[in-house]
């Protein structure tokens, strides 16, 4: 489209430039240097770093180690919540929007706001409404429940309720961010491909299967990845609600990084951790896009 | 063409998730309004039975223990500061991604989509030697540079960039104008409500972070709302719930009110981009 | 046109970082008083932060010498903020608090002063402390800390409850026989209501060691992890019995679930820590407090944790030390402050002699225990030592494990981690 000339390139790379400085800056240099202190006996509190080369890396796959404990353990749980959690992040952020989108014009605001206000709240804010909702021998919903003569429910000290409770607290945290990402999406969808399907007398169905969700693509694919990326890095709700339990078994794979990294000292140990978890998290959005992709 | 009962089915579908928003939501700002004890044994209560506003009036002069305005200063500025530099900064890399040419493009892309699932963890200690190393810590910069680098503004408008339709640049282009002006002039208003959303997001992030400013700030003239709040609560292992929740309840007001605003902005985008 | 609108948003956008990182440069020199500085650091974030904040403002009126800068960090995230301090070896304050179960930890790895010879000269001694708090900071010989208070475990219960059950609110249980009995009288299921609610999560971490320890047993034994000792088992049997076979307790508690009780009236009788007292003040329960009952078979024991003073050992100024030691001489005489927040402080001048503070209803029953108190084991990584620990009585106390093979497993992970 444009002349490729190294003017022109060197204008346009005006553009990339300054967020490139910021990045190299403040996420670049650090992760090369988060790296470079995997590959180190780095005791926050001591002076002296012992270069160990790959040693941390493998001691997350020694099985006698309980670095490899910590890993699998932390990385079992955080999967779980991310295979629990984003299906519903998407679909349900997804039928949020689709429903603001059929009411009347007027209300929609004030129903986008309703739903999004959540997200205007910390997580620490979150964790405390919703222990309190959740409680098990005071809290309202077991009230509730006691009330109508149903048995309470332990909402944060059994399985599979403990996921329960986390998944719901995060949707109703959270929900708002997709659901608004949805909505400018489905905004962009041209009025001329709607009319041309009632024109045929397609059924709202199969609007939406035909005609909304391929427009909308690159949309969900966006917030399928910034999704399982967000629920990888699952951290606050556990700390907060449940503090991994019972036993440990909600503690995800970040509550093991920050307590190896900020309990225990350990960074060289955290960081090999960290970075194995990026590349999981790599590999996981690599396919998502590959996968998406293909149907194409 | 939807019948009116339909709406109306979908109107109350509407109330009743919404009411689930709402509920604890309500039950906050309810609780800020009773006394600490009334919170503890309210039950099922809703209500306060004594209205009181003795923990806002707490909250507000405290014994200087919570200076919420000089918090809430803070926090905004630092807020605005962060969302500024992320909006300038992010709307030009994603253009000159999506459509220019770029040298090196795939590898930029795959740089800054993949610095996404960095976990934080990785960078937290890093940064915070870095920025030890200048002497910056607690002032401002740091607590506003470091948001600056976040690659999810980017992979958000370069995604929009990308669907967005050629012919209007073209047009442009055609008429003899140049990058800059294209992108100030043509591309930039059309992006307003994603623009909005990337600004709503942004200032969210910053103004609802809290392990950062808490540890690499520490005069109290320096905090923010948030390490505020969170140094209430972590107050003596179980606080005080209705003093909190009115801390709470007005931290919550800013981000609200930005959203109702930038609503407005968002939808004029939406109509303006319906003409096109 | 649009060139000067870009230069102009480039501008403002150089000019509002240069003036951020101006900022930085603006308090350095601000020191109200005329005196040396002395940055001191406290995880005091609760009841307790405006005690202390008096005691230094009261310091820093009585003489012009020196300023005491108080600087609070979260409980949460302090020992986080004083590592990057010590890592950074830049922002590090020149005195701070440190709790005595970190103390090994930051002293075998040389970051602490011996203060040894700092504090004699200004004549604070071992003599003027609980012993068990001085012994506390004393490491191979050297002293690393001077306390200021000791916390163990207390127990609380509702009065108005013990009234209601026919028990005398005088006379709470001092062993385990009166206290299951007690709880067994004060539970009404019917009304949901609970002589003793077991926690399963915080604040274990003190109560079953004290029953372990009570038992006569030993955490850690020749530096190896004894969890799974008889005593151990005996502990967690214990406590979990009190759920799932005396009955006086639901099953299920989560973080916090017994303060939310023992605040509505619906449990009786709770173990926590001092600090809690000024919840329950606000709360306006009728409650009283007294040493933890002998839980376990063999003798008086109680778990408990400590504050302490502790200097960086990168602070060599001989001034700053000079004032630092003038502070903590201040600071033990006039502590009645900071007994106040519901602390007893670790000298002898306030617990042992003054009068004003025998009076006080709860904190001579935390005094009391001093003489038996017991610490975490010496050890620099007791912190992750015992983290598989806390998750396996978690699972017991919920019945999702029997003891014995909880903490048979709590003790594998320990090992393991010992041979990192």
């Amino acid at each position: 489209m444009y002349k490729t000339s190294w003017k022109s390139k060197l204008t346009s790379s005006l553009f990339v430039l300054p967020y490139l400085i910021l990045f190299t800056i403040f996420l670049f240099i650090p992760i090369i240097y988060g790296a470079w202190m995997s590959l180190h006996n780095w005791d926050l509190l001591n002076p002296v770093h012992e270069f160990v080369g790959l040693k941390n890396y493998m001691k997350i796959f020694d099985s006698s180690s309980y670095l490899n404990n910590l890993f699998f353990e932390g990385l079992k749980h955080t999967l779980l919540f991310v295979i629990f959690s984003v299906p519903l992040l998407v679909v349900v952020g997804l039928g949020l929007a689709l429903l603001i989108n059929s009411l009347p014009g007027r209300l929609k605001g004030i129903f986008r706001t309703m739903y999004f206000i959540p997200y205007s709240v910390s997580v620490s804010v979150v964790a405390i409404i919703w222990l309190w909702l959740l409680d098990t021998n005071s809290g309202l919903i077991n009230q509730y429940l006691q009330v109508l003569h149903l048995p309470i429910i332990p909402w944060l000290t059994d399985l599979p309720w403990a996921w329960v409770s986390i998944v719901i607290a995060t949707l109703w945290w959270t929900i708002g961010f997709n659901m608004v990402i949805f909505i400018n999406a489905l905004n962009d969808v041209s009025e001329e491909l709607y009319e041309a399907g009632s024109l045929d007398g397609a059924s709202r169905w199969q609007r939406l299967i035909y005609i909304t969700l391929p427009s909308i693509k690159p949309t969900m694919l966006f917030v399928l990845i910034t999704s399982t990326i967000a629920s990888f890095n699952i951290y606050g709700q556990p700390y907060l609600m449940t503090r991994g339990g019972p036993g440990t078994e909600t503690k995800v794979l970040l509550m093991n990084i920050v307590d190896e990294a900020f309990k225990q000292r350990q960074l060289g140990n955290a960081a090999a951790m960290s970075l194995m978890m990026a590349l999981i998290m790599i590999v996981i959005s690599v396919v998502q896009l590959r996968i998406t992709n293909r149907k194409e | 063409m939807q019948s009116k009962a339909s709406k109306a089915v979908i109107v109350i579908i509407g109330i009743l998730i919404g009411l689930i928003f709402l509920v604890p939501i309500f039950w906050m700002l309810a609780t800020s309004f009773k006394s600490d004890q009334e919170a503890f044994t309210a039950g099922l209560k809703w209500l306060p039975e004594v209205f009181t506003l003795e923990n806002y009036q707490y909250a507000f002069q405290g014994d200087g223990e919570t200076p919420v305005l000089a918090w809430m200063a803070n926090s905004l500025f630092v807020g605005i500061a962060g969302t500024l530099i992320v909006l300038i900064v992010d709307t030009l890399a994603a253009y000159g991604l999506a459509r220019l040419d770029v040298p090196f493009k795939k590898l930029f892309i795959g740089m800054f989509i993949g610095s996404l699932t960095i976990p934080w963890v990785i960078t937290f200690l890093p940064l915070y030697m870095e920025f030890n190393t200048f002497g910056l810590l607690d002032t401002y910069a740091v607590l506003i540079l470091p948001y600056s680098a976040n690659a999810f503004g980017v992979f958000l408008l370069y995604q929009y960039f990308r669907g967005f339709p050629k012919e209007l640049e073209e047009a442009a282009f055609l008429d003899g104008a140049n990058k800059w002006q294209v992108f100030t002039k043509v591309v930039l208003p059309s992006a307003r409500p994603v623009i909005w959303t990337l600004a709503i997001f942004t200032f969210m992030g910053i103004y609802n972070d809290f392990l950062w400013p808490l540890v690499t700030t520490n005069s109290p003239e320096m905090r923010t709302i948030t390490t505020g709040i969170a140094i209430m609560q972590q107050g003596s292992f179980v606080s005080s719930p209705a003093k909190l929740m009115a801390l709470t309840s007005i931290a919550t007001i800013p981000a609200v009110l930005l959203f109702v605003i930038g609503q407005r902005s968002f939808i004029k985008g939406v109509t303006q981009s319906g003409i096109k | 046109m649009k060139k000067k609108k870009w230069l102009g948003a480039a501008m403002t956008a150089a000019l509002a970082i240069g003036s951020l990182a101006g900022c930085s440069d603006k308090e350095a020199g601000s020191s109200k008083g005329g005196g040396d500085k002395i940055t001191y650091w406290a995880p005091f974030s609760g009841a307790d932060g405006p005690r202390m904040k008096n005691i230094v403002a009261n310091y820093n009126k009585s003489q012009d010498k020196y300023e005491v800068d108080l600087q609070i960090v979260p409980q949460t995230d302090y020992y986080k903020t004083v590592d990057l301090a010590f890592s950074g070896q830049k922002n590090a304050p020149d005195l701070m608090i440190m709790h005595t179960d970190q103390l090994t930890n930051y002293a075998e790895k040389n970051l602490l002063k011996d203060m040894s010879d700092t504090v004699k000269k200004n004549n604070v001694k071992a003599e003027d402390y609980s012993e068990t708090a001085w012994q506390g900071g004393t490491i191979d010989g050297k002293q690393y800390s001077i306390p200021l208070d000791i916390h163990p475990l207390v127990m609380y219960y509702n009065k108005d409850m013990f009234k209601a059950a026919g028990l005398d609110p005088e006379k709470p249980p001092t062993n385990r026989e009166e206290f299951v009995a007690a709880a067994k009288k004060l539970t009404d299921e019917s009304k949901k209501q609970y002589g003793f609610v077991v926690p399963t999560l915080w604040p274990n971490q003190f109560i079953y060691p004290t029953v372990f320890f009570q038992n006569g047993g030993e955490l850690l034994k020749d530096g190896k992890p004894n969890y799974n000792s008889p005593e151990g088992v005996e502990a967690l049997t214990f406590l979990r019995d009190l759920v799932q076979k005396e009955k006086v307790s639901p099953a299920n508690v989560q973080q916090d679930g017994e303060v939310t009780l023992f605040l509505q009236g619906k449990n009786a009788m709770q173990l926590n820590g001092p600090w809690m007292m000024e919840q329950w003040d606000k709360a306006g329960l009728n409650y009283g407090v007294a040493p933890v009952p002998t839980l376990g078979t063999k003798q008086q024991a109680v778990y408990a944790n400590g504050h302490n003073f502790v200097i960086p050992a990168s602070v060599k100024d001989s001034k700053k030390l000079e004032g630092i030691s003038d502070f903590l001489k201040y600071t033990a005489d006039n502590t009645m402050e900071w007994a106040k927040s519901g602390q007893a402080p670790a000298s002898k001048a306030i617990y042992e002699q003054n009068e004003d503070f025998k009076k006080m209803v709860q904190q001579p029953q935390v005094a009391k225990q001093f003489e038996y108190a017991k610490f975490a084991p010496r050890v620099a990584n007791w912190g992750q030592l015992s983290e598989p620990l806390w998750a396996e009585v978690n699972l017991a106390l919920l019945g999702k494990k029997d003891p014995q093979k909880a903490l048979d497993d709590a003790n594998k992970k320990a090992e393991q981690l010992l041979n990192k």
